[in-house]
């Protein structure tokens, strides 16, 4: 395949292209799912294919197959370079910042291949059976993945690179109901991670608090409304992290002026309590890459450093449009998808507050408990957030669990009130979409952080 | 090729001892253009084809996907699913695969890359007819999409057709930070009025740039145009009457067949029957499909079922499983089966939205959301507001943002305010405008108490 993929960069080249590179990419996929106890799927996916880009000015040409013989990626090759010439858009020439030539390996522990299909299911199995813990427990739902991504990328910079992404993960939701109500609770583990991420997770008190906290969420109370006292736990504080500061962060919004951070490098835009970091590098995080779509190394950015807004993310072609060097954010969701400037590891540092001094503290205000979902906004630089539940907060004390609610403001104002971060650090991990689709791993996260925030549920 | 190699996953796993077999196949060509600042950035061609087989030995269900390279694909594809059976336990609920079908499609007819460079010139100059705006990223998309299943009880039929999806976003140029969003869904691009599409696109950014931030809590009627509403409906009636979601009790219509559970005003059906983006005679399993009433003058009427689960619910299959995509046309194979409406339509009313809105004294008409997810189990929401109107005797008197709308979908469908006329394809759903009592939306300002 490399001696195909060599030959295609060449045959681009030869076309016309100022700029290209073949990415060939196999993907393997383990799911199981288990509801109330019975295996309702356990499927293997495998899926690969080759993606021959060009560059003609600044547009790119994509041609993507899944027929690998000889004529089918010569086909391709012409194609891409065709449509390349399609466009107009300006753009400068990339960076020659992807040259050498390297191979390697996941770094799981215990790789997937190599544990039986039998272990996998117990462990499904087991987090399934646990969350009945009470009649109230309506449903049970588990699930297993295991993803195998294998890369090789060439490019017309002399470059050959193969690597490989393992990641793993496993889950679980309880519904429960009664009297006509219903609720659920939900809890995860993942990561760039062999079989040793499950081996290492208590699965049985996971499951257990899961079915636990489902059932208690039956008499969590009406969450309040308006702007108030919020203090964020590290999943929304999370989110704020990635929907809208990350986004707003990834350097092909900003070329067009389309984030609201464009041109605002070295403003003071948060609390100075506030460090926010983007970071590819971090060992076992589901966002983690060893090298980006464009094969250039992931690293750690600095977004924002004591409230002082720092940097953007990069691909090589928004590095070269701003001069500056590319940071390995340049990602697709594989093989035949655009590659954007994506997030990795996404997260507010840690302070040294404890939460009981922070809610100490507090005369009226609501504490989160979990994200459900989130959405940027990297042109108004709006923040919206779904919290599964939270805790009113009276006189210093914890009060009662109040049922599912939403967060929404201006983030930066949002981060210009922030009085007090905590110590306490969690990533989450997930996917994340770019313009509804072109979902990749990521993980967000930091420490509780108190702020002023708008809240409102039913 | 594609039906070649489904047939051979077919023989290869009955004669590795499958008792039953499915395979399902889809081939497809997408074109793609994207666009950065008003210039066409990416010009994308992709070429796709896969199979997943499911199949059964006694009870014992497998199952396995794989993009069909070369040799090899369909054989290891074969072994993965048998290899499920090996280990699973045997489903008492597993009552086969459906019989019957209709016809196989026939080779799809070419798409133009030409075609969508045109649309979205057209588009973005209308676009920036309308005012200080650009069109910072945009997408066109146009596939043919190829689908079939052929199983070893002798169902078999297939869908060819195309499908067009587009998400463009606009934004005002001279500092208000105003943004617009359109995704447009048809079968064909020729369908679509690109002009109007980026006429529209345009005013939102400009609307949406005059917003200010709500302030306070107002409980008002609301009027939610067919864009936002009909993701309201597919998270909230479609995960509902999902006969899967009802089985497990994770539906809050579980058990209240018959009973009103809406306004008399509403009627909601899959139809599909009637042009829409999943419309066809057969399901993803080769079930036909029928037009069904879900809700019928405010009263449940039915539930959807794929083949397992009507098994399970001694209920028989309503032609509702799907693979398919309103808006992807890729790795489509790869997707699970799962109970869907085909085409969920509600019923239309008789007045236009503007006469509609306007016989209310104030009202908020939505114009978007951040994004308009509910919570499927108990139907809360509260959605951030990037846009919206609150209205007088149906004239526009403020256009706010910053806001949270909050509610309940399940409750909201039984205080219905009006359905307009104004109904439009979106996704897998024909919606109109439609209004609800019984929300409240709440902006900054002085909260519950402070610090």
């Amino acid at each position: 395949m490399n001696d195909e993929m060599q030959r295609a960069v060449g045959m681009m080249e030869r076309e016309g292209a100022g700029s290209c590179d073949a990415r060939y990419q196999e993907m393997m996929t383990l799911t199981i799912k288990v509801v109330d106890g019975t295996v309702r799927s356990l499927k293997r996916d495998r899926m690969g294919g080759i993606c021959l880009r060009s560059r003609i000015g600044g547009t790119w040409g994509y041609s993507t197959t899944v027929d690998t013989d000889k004529d089918s990626i010569s086909r391709a090759a012409r194609e891409a370079v065709r449509q390349a010439g399609m466009g107009d858009a300006p753009g400068e020439p990339l960076p020659k910042a992807v040259t050498e030539s390297r191979t390697m390996g996941s770094g799981a522990k215990m790789h997937p291949v190599d544990i039986c299909l039998e272990d996998k299911l117990e462990a499904v199995n087991l987090l399934d059976q646990v969350q009945r813990v009470d009649d109230r427990v309506a449903n049970t739902n588990s699930t297993y993945t295991e993803s195998v991504r294998k890369n090789t990328l060439v490019n017309s910079f002399g470059a050959e690179k193969e690597w490989e992404e393992v990641r793993t993960a496993i889950g679980c939701m309880t519904v429960a109901a009664d009297s006509g109500r219903t609720e659920f609770h939900y809890d995860s583990k993942d990561g760039t991670k062999g079989f040793e991420l499950i081996m290492g997770s208590d699965l049985q008190t996971m499951g257990a608090e899961c079915g636990q906290e489902a059932v208690k969420m039956l008499s969590a109370g009406k969450p309040p409304s308006g702007e108030m006292v919020c203090i964020t736990d590290p999943g929304i504080t999370g989110t704020l992290a990635h929907e809208v500061i990350g986004h707003a962060a990834e350097a092909d919004e900003v070329v067009k002026g389309r984030s609201f951070l464009t041109g605002r490098v070295g403003e003071q835009v948060a609390s100075e309590d506030i460090t926010m970091i983007d970071d590819g590098t971090l060992e076992g995080a589901h966002g983690s890459i060893p090298l980006d779509d464009e094969g250039v190394p992931s690293s750690r950015s600095v977004l924002i450093q004591d409230g002082v807004y720092s940097g953007y993310l990069h691909t090589l072609e928004t590095a070269a449009t701003m001069g500056v060097e590319p940071t390995g954010n340049g990602r697709a969701e594989d093989y035949s998808r655009r590659v954007w400037a994506r997030m990795t590891n996404t997260f507010f540092e840690p302070g040294d507050w404890t939460l009981d001094e922070m809610v100490e503290d507090m005369r009226y205000g609501i504490v989160t408990d979990k994200p459900i979902s989130g959405m940027e906004d990297p042109v108004g630089g709006g923040f919206e957030a779904q919290a599964l539940r939270g805790y009113l907060v009276e006189k210093g004390e914890i009060q009662g669990m109040v049922r599912s609610f939403a967060l929404t403001g201006d983030a930066l104002e949002i981060l210009k009130t922030t009085d007090a971060v905590g110590l306490e650090f969690r990533l989450d991990g997930g996917f994340c979409g770019k313009g509804i689709e072109d979902m990749v791993p990521v993980s967000a996260g930091g420490p509780y952080c108190r702020s002023r925030i708008v809240v409102g549920g039913d | 090729m594609l039906q070649v190699m489904m047939e051979r996953a077919m023989r290869e796993a009955l004669s590795e001892g499958a008792d039953q077999v499915e395979v399902f196949g889809v081939s497809s060509r997408t074109l793609s253009v994207y666009l950065d600042d008003s210039a066409l950035k990416n010009v994308e061609e992709k070429l796709d084809r896969g199979i997943s087989v499911r199949l059964a030995r006694g009870r014992r269900l497998g199952e396995a996907s794989t993009t069909l390279r070369g040799r090899g694909d369909v054989e290891r594809c074969v072994a993965d699913a048998l290899g499920g059976t090996r280990v699973s336990q045997p489903d008492p609920d597993f009552q086969g695969f459906p019989s019957g079908g209709g016809d196989l499609p026939g080779e799809p007819e070419p798409l133009d890359m030409g075609d969508l460079v045109e649309s979205m010139d057209l588009l973005v100059s209308a676009c920036h007819e309308e005012g200080p705006v650009k069109v910072p990223t945009g997408m066109l998309r146009a596939a043919t999409v190829r689908s079939m299943v052929i199983n070893s009880n002798g169902g078999e039929t297939g869908q060819q057709g195309p499908l067009t999806y587009g998400h463009v976003t606009s934004m005002t140029t001279d500092g208000s930070r105003g943004e617009g969003v359109e995704r447009f869904y048809f079968p064909s691009p020729e369908e679509l009025d690109f002009a109007s599409l980026g006429a529209s696109l345009g005013r939102k950014a400009v609307d949406s740039g005059r917003a200010e931030t709500f302030q306070g809590k107002e409980a008002l009627p609301v009027f939610l145009p067919p864009h936002q509403l009909a993701e309201m409906l597919l998270h909230s009636v479609g995960f509902a009457v999902s006969g899967e979601n009802v089985l497990y009790r994770r539906s809050p219509w579980t058990g209240k067949m018959g009973e009103r559970i809406a306004s008399r005003e509403l009627t909601v059906m899959d139809d599909p029957t009637r042009p829409g983006m999943l419309s066809a005679p057969a399901d993803d399993e080769g079930v036909p499909s029928s037009r069904k009433e879900l809700i019928r003058d405010g009263e449940l009427r039915s539930f959807l079922y794929d083949s397992y689960n009507a098994g399970k619910a001694g209920a028989e299959p309503t032609g509702n499983a799907l693979r398919r995509s309103a808006s992807a046309s890729q790795g489509l194979y790869r997707n699970p089966v799962g109970i869907s409406p085909m085409n969920l339509v509600l019923g239309p009313g008789e007045k236009g939205p503007e006469d509609l809105i306007g016989s209310f004294d104030r009202a908020l008409l939505v114009e978007r959301f951040s994004h308009p997810e509910i919570n499927p189990i108990t139907g809360g929401f509260a959605l951030e507001v990037r846009c919206a109107h609150i209205l007088e005797h149906g004239e526009s008197t403020r256009t706010v943002r910053h806001a949270l709308l909050v509610g309940n979908m399940y409750s909201a469908l039984g205080n219905l305010a009006g359905v307009a006329d104004d109904a439009r394809m979106f996704g897998p759903t024909v919606v109109p405008t439609a209004g609800f009592h019984g929300m409240e939306l709440v902006g900054l300002g002085p909260g519950e108490g402070d610090r």
